[in-house]
């Protein structure tokens, strides 16, 4: 039975629905070289068809045209849904996104993450009357300009807009600018107290 | 304040049940009109969806309708490379998908899956909430979805409509607990317990919003799985 490699992927996929599995190189050439074979059977096939007659292989090549789109298919998702979730990591993550995870990605995806990451870029310094806007700040509405935090790692010198260097270390706590701690909090450093 | 309370929190309920019955609904075969969409192609919601491709992966029993040259493969049983007439042999749907009622190639007869026989309709109608969809089938919708354009008589359509009606109240029951709570989730088809994580989510947003809970900044949520997986993985070296 044919697909039954690609199909694989798709698993894959499902049973880290949270984050991003290794790229399954070995897999991804399997199906591709499925691809190329059924083809090659297939146009063989189909000219002993034109130049017999013969109409009884007709159904066969019916059922390896039907595997070669599924394949495809089956490629396809994959590709794609990993793109996506890179792509949401770049508005979870930031900009540096941990090596753990980087390690998972092929080096085309790689080069698709800091494409991005540089359109992304480009496009939130063109807006905001030409100061730029940062859009993943703010993720909700802010109710006030500071907020109390607490640290959750030893994360060290962190220097403040007005020139203010803080240390941050485990279980200290701050009152800091939302503007300025957000992103922390949004990292994981910072834990926001209500 | 209560008598908001009791206003709206219906009213939350409602728009999630709703959603999902109109989405069942516009998905079946259950009126003519709907038929052309549904057999225009197999690629729904989009082409790229992970949860298609997986419902088109299920086996569907078919009887082979014409002599088939060189197609035992199809069949790991077949020790012949030939399909003769009246062999049985379970196919995914992506394949059988072609031989549905318009097909113009009659190789194959697509039979209707057990879990959607008349014994099973009698279960489903007698108390639709006793039935474990999800041991039945993880996409049971999805699946019978799919499963009405090879059935004749029509009754898979309105029978998955009625049975996704009179479980959606139970399931609208289930969302009034909290997430964690829950544990036997083997009940539900995967549709179901996506709609009762949304219910069970705004259910909690909801009761948030009534205790003027100020707008926490969280961390993402990607970071702090990711931080998670990594202290298990220290935890287990």
């Amino acid at each position: 039975m044919f697909g039954e490699q690609a199909f694989e992927l798709i698993k894959e996929l499902e049973r880290n629905s949270e984050n991003l599995p290794p790229f399954n190189d070995e897999i991804v050439r399997g199906v591709l070289d499925e691809i190329n074979a059924i083809f090659e059977e297939n146009r063989k096939d189909a000219n002993t068809v034109n130049e017999t007659g013969d109409r009884s292989l007709i159904p066969l090549l019916m059922y390896r045209d039907a595997s070669l789109y599924r394949n495809k298919r089956c490629v396809l998702a994959y590709l794609y849904n990993r793109l996506k979730r890179i792509k949401e990591m770049r508005w979870q993550f930031g900009v540096a996104i941990p090596n753990e995870i980087k390690s998972n990605l092929c080096e085309p995806e790689i080069q698709w993450f800091n494409a991005y990451t540089q359109n992304l870029g480009t496009y939130m310094r063109s807006i905001g009357d030409d100061i730029g806007l940062n859009l993943t700040d703010n993720v909700g509405p802010p109710k006030s300009l500071y907020v109390e935090v607490r640290c959750v790692t030893d994360y060290g010198k962190y220097e403040l807009e007005n020139g203010d260097v803080i240390l941050l270390r485990e279980n200290s706590q701050h009152y800091l600018p939302r503007v300025e701690c957000e992103p922390l909090i949004r990292q994981g450093i910072l834990e926001h107290l209500g | 304040m209560t008598y908001q309370v009791v206003k709206v929190l219906p009213l939350v309920y409602l728009v999630c049940y709703c959603d999902f019955c109109i989405w069942l609904i516009f998905n079946l075969n259950v009126s003519t009109g709907f038929k052309r969409i549904m057999q225009s192609g197999s690629y729904f919601p989009n082409y790229f969806s992970v949860e298609d491709i997986i419902v088109t992966q299920e086996k569907i029993p078919c009887i082979v309708d014409a002599n088939l040259a060189g197609m035992g493969c199809i069949d790991q049983s077949c020790e012949t490379t030939d399909l003769t007439i009246g062999k049985k042999i379970e196919l995914p749907l992506w394949y059988a998908m072609q031989f549905d009622s318009n097909s113009r190639y009659k190789m194959l007869k697509v039979q209707i899956p057990d879990i959607f026989q008349k014994l099973s309709k009698d279960i489903c109608e007698a108390d639709s909430n006793a039935v474990d969809l999800g041991r039945m089938n993880k996409n049971f919708y999805e699946f019978g979805r799919y499963v009405t354009r090879f059935d004749n008589i029509g009754h898979v359509g309105p029978m998955l409509v009625e049975t996704c009606r009179e479980r959606s109240r139970h399931l609208m029951d289930l969302t009034k607990g909290s997430v964690n709570e829950f544990k036997n989730e083997t009940k539900l088809d995967n549709a179901e317990k996506e709609l009762y994580m949304k219910g069970s989510k705004s259910n909690e947003l909801f009761s948030k919003w009534l205790l003027e809970d100020v707008a926490k900044i969280q961390t993402a949520n990607m970071v702090s799985n990711h931080r998670k997986r990594k202290r298990a993985a220290i935890e287990m070296s």
